[in-house]
């Protein structure tokens, strides 16, 4: 049955009001960068996964803990290390002992099976782990022994990396980093956030983080965020934002040929667009316009770059690319 | 407000739109188009000469064509309704809320409807006007500078005083009366005809002595005022080469050539045409009754028959037109325009 005209301005009242009461939630205890939190609701709402990248002690892994408890959702953390097996991740099967007395092979879940997955330092983990997620991140859902057991939803994977220690890390594949909705990168806050912080952990009041979104609330925003339409030429702007990151595109700017080997695939597009209808329904409107596209191109594209060999030497940054195509664009 | 409302709203808002985009972009479209017209008239003009009365009346034929130009484009490619509503959005700061409800126009579901609405509620007050203001295009200012200072330039040559533009005027004036055009080119030849009509009609009963006085009285129509001063003695130097025509740079010698030119004037049967064409009567040589027959005349020289009665007839007027110009208190171009003549005419 269709909804009424008043449902839906019901529904989309009710999505914002959630969004900023989560947002103040998570205020309460990660300090400052607000556009970061923006985009991690975004990526959470949108049902991606993020991959947050910052130097260690920035909040990163506080801040998708503040999330889970702020949204009352099933929370699993995986701490990524070397020896951390791809069944640690997706869960086993066990022998167990029946009332009867008989012994069976019983699955036993794995953190996957939670609402939001906080895989930490990821790029710890070895390739065969960090392969687990992959059909999680990208089917929802995943095969032990031959059988197929479906995540709940929503299902989110929030992945932390130190972009400085890279000794004794296995950097992500590109197949991985792709299936990543956003690659979020976590800033140094400025004095005064910095002096917030300090008032709050060091003193002898804490934060406390308020149940603000239920797991009916998240399933019925996702639902509507679909529903939000977008014009031929705002979809045309995106795919040409992305196309504009292939080196071989005659749209590319002249840093993409000399310094990018493979571009951005239409993953990157989908991304782009499902974030920007939900930008569209936060901003109050029911369409996604070219300035939200716009606004979320960074954090969509920037992971999906494939910087060559000039690009590595002369450690040009993918952001900075991404940028220069959203500057190219612009003036076409 | 329903949804059908909305977008009946929404469309006619659009067209309005539209066709105030069209006007703005034939305006400046206009705007850079005239200026450049008219430049280039007065450029053609200057290099032509042409009278500034034709130029005016060029000018403004090439103002209306080129209005007419700015006009077509916008009309043939008039910009679709989905383009004028990014136009519009883009303008307004709509957030492509036009163009999604164009695209969402006849669809049921309540987000369509939604969008729709919102729409249509942003464009109700919209004024075309307002939206799609005049504005300079890009380079006006330059092009508008430009156009400016070469008008100014242009009025400025021929308002200035001895412009060939006026003597030719006043020339054509003086001699074919009040009646006659004052610039057209028929108008000139008509009264270079009359001009040497008359010479030719009183050269049979000039006397020498007489001869000064006429060309004194002459002399005011002699269009000197501009005319470069060459070295006397250099033309004399010239004018010795009669025997080798061939040699001689003389403009006049080309085929074609306008004999006006050779003496240093700009146009034919001027005043100075007019005082050779009397010089060449006077002195009995080779003369036709205007410039045509000035041209015939030098082209009729190019195959000229070497005969014995041409040569003596060219030898003994030449020999009068000498001894004239070298009595008379004659202008230093003009003795050089007579001797180039017998130059050209040298068999």
């Amino acid at each position: 049955m269709t909804p009424s005209i008043e449902t839906v301005e019901a529904q989309a009242a009710s999505f914002r009001s959630t969004f900023h009461r989560l947002k103040d939630e998570i205020g309460q205890v990660f300090v400052g960068h607000t556009e970061l939190v923006d985009q991690l609701l975004l990526c959470f709402f949108c049902q991606g996964h993020a991959l947050i990248e910052g130097a260690p002690g920035l909040g990163k892994t506080l801040l998708v803990k503040t999330l889970s408890e702020a949204a009352d959702l099933r929370f699993a953390r995986v701490q990524c290390t070397p020896d951390l097996m791809p069944a640690d991740v997706t869960g086993t099967n066990i022998l167990v002992e029946t009332a009867a007395g008989q012994r069976e092979f019983l699955f036993q879940r794995g953190p996957i099976f939670a609402n939001i997955v906080l895989a930490d330092e990821i790029n710890r983990a070895t390739p065969r782990t960090q392969a687990a997620f992959l059909e999680a991140m990208q089917e929802r859902r995943v095969t032990v022994f031959g059988v197929t057991h479906p995540l709940d939803a929503p299902f989110s994977v929030f992945a932390t990396q130190n972009p400085i220690e890279m000794e004794g890390t296995y950097p992500l594949p590109e197949a991985q980093l792709d299936r990543f909705f956003f690659k979020l990168t976590v800033p140094v806050p400025g004095v005064h956030d910095m002096a917030e912080i300090m008032l709050r952990t060091t003193g002898e009041a804490q934060g406390r983080v308020g149940r603000a979104v239920d797991l009916d609330t998240v399933r019925s925003m996702l639902g509507l965020i679909r529903q939000v339409k977008i014009a031929d030429e705002v979809m045309r702007v995106a795919l040409t934002l992305v196309r504009a990151t292939h080196p071989d595109a005659a749209e590319a700017p002249a840093e993409v040929k000399q310094y990018v080997r493979y571009g951005a695939s239409p993953r990157a597009a989908q991304a782009i667009i499902l974030a920007a209808k939900a930008l569209a329904l936060i901003d109050g409107r029911y369409h996604a316009a070219t300035e939200d596209v716009r606004r979320v191109a960074v954090p969509a594209l920037n992971h999906r770059l494939i910087l060559n060999f000039h690009g590595e030497m002369e450690r040009v940054s993918a952001t900075s690319i991404v940028e220069r195509v959203l500057a190219t664009a612009s003036r076409a | 407000m329903t949804g059908s409302t909305a977008t009946a709203g929404i469309l006619q808002t659009v067209a309005r739109c539209r066709r105030r985009m069209q006007v703005v972009s034939a305006a400046r479209r206009a705007a850079v188009a005239v200026p450049v017209a008219i430049v280039t008239v007065e450029l053609l003009a200057l290099i032509l000469r042409l009278p500034a009365i034709d130029t005016v009346a060029i000018t403004a034929a090439a103002s209306a064509l080129a209005v007419i130009a700015a006009a077509i484009p916008s009309i043939v490619r008039a910009p679709s309704l989905r383009e004028t509503a990014a136009a519009i959005d883009a303008r307004v700061q709509l957030q492509d809320r036009t163009v999604t409800a164009l695209q969402l126009d006849g669809r049921v579901d309540p987000i369509a409807q939604l969008v729709v609405r919102d729409a249509g509620a942003r464009l109700a007050g919209l004024i075309p006007k307002r939206a799609f203001p005049l504005e300079a295009p890009l380079y006006f200012r330059p092009v508008l500078g430009a156009s400016g200072a070469i008008t100014v330039a242009w009025l400025a040559i021929i308002a200035a005083p001895g412009s060939s533009w006026f003597i030719a005027r006043d020339a054509a004036n003086a001699a074919a009366g009040p009646g006659m055009g004052r610039s057209s080119r028929a108008a000139k030849s008509g009264a270079n005809t009359q001009a040497a009509e008359d010479s030719s009609e009183r050269a049979p009963s000039v006397a020498p002595g007489q001869a000064s006085v006429r060309t004194e009285a002459k002399r005011e129509e002699t269009p000197v005022g501009h005319e470069t001063t060459r070295n006397d003695a250099d033309k004399q130097g010239r004018g010795s080469e009669g025997s080798q025509p061939t040699s001689a740079p003389s403009p006049a010698a080309t085929p074609g050539r306008d004999t006006g030119r050779a003496a240093g004037t700009s146009d034919t049967g001027r005043g100075a045409t007019g005082f050779a064409h009397r010089m060449a009567s006077a002195a009995g040589g080779v003369s036709g009754g205007d410039s045509a027959s000035i041209d015939g005349a030098l082209n009729h020289a190019a195959s000229a028959p070497h005969d014995a009665a041409y040569s003596d007839k060219y030898r003994v007027a030449s020999a009068r037109a000498e001894a004239a110009i070298a009595q008379e208190r004659v202008p230093p171009r003009l003795r050089t325009y007579v001797r180039r003549y017998f130059v050209a005419i040298h068999p």
